[in-house]
C-alpha cells in the first residue's frame, strides 16, 4: 500500500485541509446558493437606486391630428424656510407673482420646516419667479393632461382623475373608454452604485417603460366647434335647459362631433357638479316622440305592409282603445291621408294605423333588429341600453302609443344609429370614435367600420327616404329648409313622463335627419331639453339643425344633385 | 513583477479616470436632453393654445371676418357667358 509511507502527521495535515475544504465549499454553497437570493437582495439595496420611469399617456387626436387630449407640463413650487431670513420681505416680493395676498404666503413660511408647497405654476409664472432670485426656492416638473381646445367635446373625451392608489385613471369618454390603451406601463432604472456613492456607467439596468397608445379620432374639429357653437346659441336662444347634438357619417358610423349642453371643462372637471359629467348624447333615456315615426313606418313598408301611398281609413277623427282616445298633436285630423301625408303632418292616428299593420310581434322585433334595448357599441364609457318590454308584455295601447313614440325610451345615439339605416340602404352600423391607435413602438392599429346587420332593404329604405324629404318640405318645419340640398327629417316633441302622466309643457324637442337625400354623406340628431320658448322641435330643433346644415354643406362643399 | 504591477495600476487608474469621466458626460446630456425635451413641451402646448379654434375665431372676429350669411348653388349647368356670333 503507497499511503504506508505517509508519517501520521501529514495524513492529519491532509484529514484536517481536506476537512476545511469541504467546510468552505460548503459554506460558499450556503451563502451562493441557499441564501443568494437575500444576499442580491441585501447588495442591491446598498449598492443599487431604483428609479421608477413614468410612462406618458397617449394623445387623443381630432381627425386632422391636432390634440383635443395631451400631456402638458407644470411646475411644483416649494420653498425652505429655514433658509429664509427676511420673510416679510420675501412673501412679497413672492405674493406679486403668485396671486396671494403676502400674509397667506407669510404664515406658510413662518412654519417650522424644511419644504412648504407654494403651488402648481404654469412655465411663465415660473420664470417670473426665478427673475426674483430668491434663496430656497426649487421647482419639480409635474406632468398634467391638457386640453386644449378646453370645453370642446368636453363630453366626449372625459376626464382623467386619480383611482384609489393615486395614480391617473381615465373616467368616462374617450379617456374612460380606452383608459388601458391611453396610460402605458411603468418602467424601472436600476443604477448600480461604486464605494463612494456614484453611478457605474456600464451598470445600469433599465425596465422599459412604454409610453401609453395615441388614438386617433374620426371627429372633425370644425365640425365639433360648429355643433358645439350652434347648441349652445340655440339652448340660449330657446331657454332651454340642455341639448345634445350628434353628426355621423351614416354609411360608415363615423361619430363627426358630438356635443351636449351644459357642458364642463374637462381640466377643471373637480369644480363642477357630477351630474354635469354624463353624456347625455349615449347615456340619457328619453321618449322619441314623431321622430320614431319614421322607424315604425320604414318597417311597415319594409315588411310591405304599406306602401307611400297607402291610405289611412282610421284617420279621419280621433282613435278610441282600451278606453284611451289618441289625437292628433295639433288636432286637425286628415281622412284618407296616405303614408307620405302622415309622415308630413306627424299623424298620431295614421301611425296607429301602421302599428296596427304591423302588430306587435313585427313591431317588437324590429325594435329589436333597429338596436333598441341593447347598446350601440360607441367606443364610450358610460352608454345606457335602455330595456325594450317582452313581447308577451305588450298590450294593444303600447302598440298604438309606440307607433309614434311615446311609452318607448330609447338613447340619442340608438336613434341616430337607426335612422341612419334608411339613409344607407337599410344597414345598423356600428357608431365609432377612434379609427386609428397608434403604438409606442409606431405600429398602427387601423379600425374599420362595421355593419351589424341589415334591418331594410334598399328598396324600403329608397321609399322611408322620400317619404322623409317631403315631410321637411311639406310638413311643419317647412319654413327652414337648406335649398336645393334635398334633407330627409323628422321633427319629434316628445313629453315628459313626470309622476306617471305627461307634463305638456315639458318637452324634449329634437330633429333627426339627414342630407344630401340622393346620397347621405351626414345623418344629424338635434335635441333640446325643456325649451321654454316654444316647446315644438319644428320651432327650436328644427332651426337649430339647418344652422348646422348649412355650415357643414359650406364646409364639405356639398352639391346638390 | 514590479514593473507588471505598476503597469496594471496605471491601466486599472486609467480605465477608472475614463469610466467616471463618461459618467459625468453621459449625466450631461441626460440633463441637456430633459431640458429639451421639457421645452419641447412648453413649445407644444404654447403653438397648441394659440392655434386652438375658439383662439382662432375670436382673433379671425377681432379682424372683421364674419360667417357667410348664405349659399348659392347652381341648379343646372347653365352657360355663364356666351359668345355672339
Amino acid at each position: 500500500m503507497r499511503y504506508k509511507n505517509f508519517s501520521p502527521r501529514f495524513l492529519v495535515l491532509i484529514l484536517g485541509l481536506l476537512a476545511l475544504y469541504t467546510f468552505l465549499l460548503g459554506k460558499l454553497f450556503y451563502w451562493q446558493v441557499v441564501r443568494a437570493q437575500e444576499i442580491k437582495e441585501i447588495r442591491d439595496l446598498q449598492s443599487t437606486e431604483s428609479l421608477e420611469l413614468l410612462p406618458e399617456r397617449g394623445e387623443i387626436l381630432f381627425n386632422d391630428n391636432f390634440p383635443i387630449a395631451t400631456n402638458n407640463i407644470n411646475y411644483l413650487t416649494y420653498a425652505n424656510p429655514k433658509i429664509i431670513t427676511d420673510i416679510p420681505k420675501y412673501s412679497n416680493d413672492l405674493s406679486g407673482v403668485l396671486g396671494y395676498d403676502s400674509a397667506s404666503i407669510s404664515a406658510r413660511l413662518n412654519q417650522d420646516l424644511y419644504w412648504v408647497r407654494l403651488g402648481v405654476f404654469d412655465y411663465k409664472r415660473k420664470e417670473k419667479i426665478e427673475k426674483l432670485n430668491l434663496d430656497g426656492i426649487g421647482f419639480q416638473i409635474e406632468t398634467s393632461r391638457y386640453y386644449p381646445e378646453a370645453s370642446m367635446a368636453a363630453h366626449l373625451i372625459g376626464f382623467v382623475g386619480k383611482d384609489d392608489q393615486g395614480q391617473d385613471q381615465g373616467y368616462l369618454g374617450l379617456e374612460g373608454y380606452y383608459n388601458m390603451q391611453l396610460k402605458g406601463k411603468a418602467g424601472k432604472l436600476y443604477v448600480v452604485k461604486d464605494a463612494l456613492g456614484n453611478p457605474i456607467v456600464t451598470d445600469i439596468r433599465e425596465e422599459k417603460k412604454v409610453d401609453g397608445r395615441s388614438l386617433l379620432t374620426t371627429v372633425d374639429r370644425t365640425v365639433q366647434y360648429i355643433a358645439d357653437e350652434a347648441l349652445k346659441t340655440g339652448v340660449e336662444k330657446y331657454g332651454a335647459e340642455g341639448g345634445s347634438i350628434i353628426i355621423m357619417e351614416p354609411s360608415t358610423g363615423k361619430v363627426l362631433a358630438m356635443s351636449s349642453f351644459p357642458k364642463f371643462d374637462p381640466q377643471k372637471y373637480y369644480e363642477y357638479d357630477g351630474d354635469v359629467y354624463q353624456n347625455p348624447a349615449i347615456s340619457k333615456l328619453y321618449e322619441p316622440g314623431s321622430t320614431f315615426k319614421v322607424l315604425v313606418m320604414a318597417a311597415a313598408i319594409n315588411e310591405g305592409l304599406v306602401k307611400a301611398d297607402t291610405r289611412c281609413d282610421i284617420c279621419a277623427a280621433p282613435v278610441q282603445m282600451s278606453g284611451f282616445t289618441i289625437k292628433t298633436w295639433n288636432n286637425e285630423y286628415h281622412p284618407n291621408a296616405t303614408m307620405t301625408e302622415v309622415i308630413q303632418n306627424s299623424d298620431n292616428t295614421g301611425m296607429v294605423f301602421v302599428g296596427q299593420k304591423l302588430g306587435i310581434a313585427k313591431m317588437n322585433d324590429y325594435m329589436e333588429q333597429f338596436g333598441f334595448g341593447e347598446k350601440t357599441g360607441i367606443d364610450l364609457q358610460g352608454e345606457a341600453s335602455g330595456a325594450l318590454r317582452r313581447e308577451s308584455e305588450w298590450l294593444p295601447i303600447d302598440l298604438a302609443t309606440s307607433s309614434f313614440g311615446q311609452g318607448i325610451s330609447v338613447t340619442p345615439i340608438q336613434l341616430l344609429t337607426a335612422v341612419s339605416s334608411i339613409a344607407n340602404g337599410g344597414y345598423l352600423v356600428k357608431p365609432y370614435l377612434v379609427e386609428k391607435i397608434f403604438e409606442d413602438d409606431g405600429e398602427e392599429i387601423e379600425i374599420e367600420p362595421k355593419n351589424k346587420r341589415k334591418v331594410l332593404s334598399s328598396a324600403a329604405s329608397e321609399v322611408m327616404k322620400w317619404i322623409m324629404v317631403n315631410a321637411v318640405e311639406a310638413g311643419d318645419s317647412k319654413w327652414v329648409t337648406l335649398d336645393p340640398i334635398a334633407v330627409a327629417g323628422k321633427t319629434g316633441t316628445a313629453q315628459i313622463p313626470v309622476e306617471g302622466r305627461y307634463d305638456p309643457n315639458q318637452t324634449i324637442a329634437s330633429f333627426v335627419g339627414f342630407f344630401p337625400a340622393q346620397n347621405p354623406k351626414i345623418s344629424m340628431l338635434v335635441l333640446v331639453n325643456r325649451p321654454k320658448t316654444s316647446i315644438y322641435g319644428s320651432e327650436t330643433a328644427a332651426p337649430i339643425f339647418f344652422s348646422v346644415a348649412r355650415d357643414l354643406v359650406q364646409y364639405y362643399g356639398i352639391q346638390p344633385e | 513583477m514590479l514593473l507588471l504591477i505598476v503597469v496594471l495600476e496605471v491601466i486599472y487608474l486609467t480605465h477608472n479616470s475614463m469610466l467616471a469621466s463618461e459618467s459625468v458626460r453621459a449625466e450631461e446630456i441626460k440633463a441637456e436632453i430633459a431640458k429639451l425635451d421639457e421645452q419641447n413641451k412648453i413649445l407644444k402646448s404654447e403653438v397648441l393654445s394659440r392655434s386652438s379654434l375658439g383662439v382662432v375665431a375670436s382673433r379671425a372676429a377681432e379682424m372683421g371676418f364674419e360667417k357667410p350669411k348664405e349659399f348659392i348653388s347652381l341648379k343646372k349647368n347653365n352657360s355663364i357667358a356666351l359668345k355672339h356670333e
